[in-house]
């Protein structure tokens, strides 16, 4: 069977004993987990590779810990997840964005409220939306990041930040509502 | 472009692969894991039992409060609340309530669900296995053997012996043991002193529960201290001392010298509904004891 055909599961139970097909899943979220982490704020390239180093070694070391009834996506963006909340811990830096590939998605997903839309239309392009990310705070921040530009569902976004589904939703409404404000802010 | 992130990727498994070489790096056994989340459950479970031992310590605690007597005992009804209410116990109950949510939380599916339900399943958990340590007598065992055991911490036992250790203020408890036959009788107090309780002044409902129970409450006078070590107490109530949710292994019940027959009842026994003697009208709580007394005693004439 080629690897390509393999699942995320077979070849993680695979590389417990052929750790050369480890490869296979560092080449298929490598792409994905640095675009999420400079989502996320991490804005030098060096660091991003760093990051990714530390993941999939950190992914590695747990191959064991991952529960096959979990989606294996989740769990690596979870490891990735708390990796760059250290990583901003540790150096003691503010999370910036760095969307600007992301300005089309920012209006076709966040516009899903009528008064966000509204304020979008007003600008020519995501600039606004993009400031006012890296105004608010992280957590609202990484959850419009993990639904809007990751495109994730509720219960993979609970899977990933470790929180119930319900407070997902909570998270959600409630990340809407303070970047429309900060939307509204900065159109002053 | 695509031949970029391609050579990207490809140094990254190179790198990755050449760490895992070189710093010797391997996938963690999967006990190792096992043990963890069995270890977080573990914790889990002995926090719920211990929220729970603590639990049936409060509701041994506030099944005995001498709540009825404190006007004997305590200047106040607060007094009594306040030097009774199981602050230890309640602290238990709190950190063992985090304890139990941190292990749960930390389980593999422990984040899925919400503050409130974790809290309100382990208190709830607690609760009916507390109800249930209480009900075999576990409360006893947990307020005496281990808080007896806690410093700044007093049972509600030991609390309880200590206001009923206030012959001065009238306040007496202990254990009968010895009845003669005009019906006074030997009183070994909580503090191991030795008491002579004259009963001229005691009811019938007062002997009945003499003649049912070895260990009393006695409110009544003090006579002027004697030379001798033991006391002199002239009773006016007597009440039972009773242990509600007693545990099995606690400390066995002091032997009673003597025998619950052989309470004599006097030729002149005073009739339920008279007046005790002028003795007992120094006692503080007088009024407020003959008044429960009378309205048990009306209670069972009625029946009757």
């Amino acid at each position: 069977m080629l690897t390509n055909e393999l699942t995320d599961a077979e070849i993680v139970e695979q590389s417990l004993n052929n750790k050369e097909l480890f490869a296979v899943i560092i080449e298929r979220y490598a792409e994905r987990l640095a675009r999420y982490a400079r989502r996320l704020g991490v804005r030098r390239t060096e660091d991003v590779e760093d990051l990714l180093q530390e993941v999939f070694l950190k992914t590695y070391q747990n191959l064991n810990a991952f529960d096959s009834t979990f989606s294996f996506s989740a769990w690596i963006y979870r490891i990735m997840h708390n990796e760059t909340i250290s990583f901003f811990r540790k150096r003691s830096i503010r999370p910036e964005g760095n969307m600007e590939e992301d300005s089309e998605s920012i209006l076709a997903l966040i516009s899903d409220e009528e008064d966000v839309l509204e304020q979008l239309e007003k600008q020519s392009d995501g600039e606004h939306v993009h400031r006012a990310l890296d105004q608010i705070d992280f957590k609202y921040k990484e959850i419009l990041v993990l639904r809007f530009f990751e495109q994730r569902e509720y219960a993979e976004i609970s899977d990933i930040l470790e929180i119930p589904i319900g407070s997902v939703a909570t998270l959600i409404h409630r990340a809407k509502k303070v970047l429309r404000k900060e939307l509204g802010y900065l159109a002053k | 472009m695509e031949n970029k992130k391609q050579s990207h990727t490809e140094s990254l498994v190179t790198k990755t692969f050449s760490r895992i070489e070189t710093e010797h790096i391997s996938p963690r056994p999967k006990w190792e894991f096992w043990v963890t989340e069995k270890a977080f459950w573990g914790f889990f479970c002995i926090s719920v039992l211990i929220g729970a031992a603590a639990i049936a310590a409060v509701i041994f605690t506030f099944q005995n409060i001498g709540w009825k007597f404190y006007l004997a005992t305590e200047n106040d009804f607060s007094t009594l609340l306040f030097t009774s209410l199981p602050y230890l116990w309640v602290g238990a109950i709190t950190i063992f309530t985090g304890i139990a949510y941190y292990n749960f939380r930390h389980t593999k599916r422990g984040y899925r669900h919400s503050l409130i339900l974790i809290l309100f399943s382990s208190i709830t958990a607690s609760t009916l296995l507390g109800i249930l340590f209480y009900a075999f007598g576990f409360g006893d065992f947990v307020d005496e053997e281990i808080g007896g055991r806690i410093p700044f911490h007093r049972s509600i036992m030991m609390e309880e012996r200590s206001r009923w250790s206030q012959p001065l203020r009238g306040a007496l408890g202990g254990e009968v043991l010895y009845l003669d036959e005009r019906g006074d009788f030997t009183l070994r107090a909580f503090d191991g002193k030795e008491w002579l309780v004259d009963s001229s002044d005691l009811t019938e409902d007062d002997r009945e529960v003499l003649r049912n129970h070895s260990q009393v409450r006695i409110v009544g006078v003090p006579f002027a201290e004697s030379a001798s070590s033991t006391g002199k107490f002239h009773a006016c109530f007597i009440f039972s001392w009773e242990v509600v949710g007693r545990s099995p292994w606690g400390p066995p019940a002091l032997l009673v010298a003597t025998s619950a027959a052989r309470i004599v009842s006097r030729d002149n026994e005073r009739n339920i509904f008279e007046m005790r003697s002028n003795k007992c009208r120094g006692v503080r709580p007088y009024d407020a004891l003959q008044k429960v007394r009378n309205i048990k005693q009306t209670t069972t004439h009625e029946t009757q």
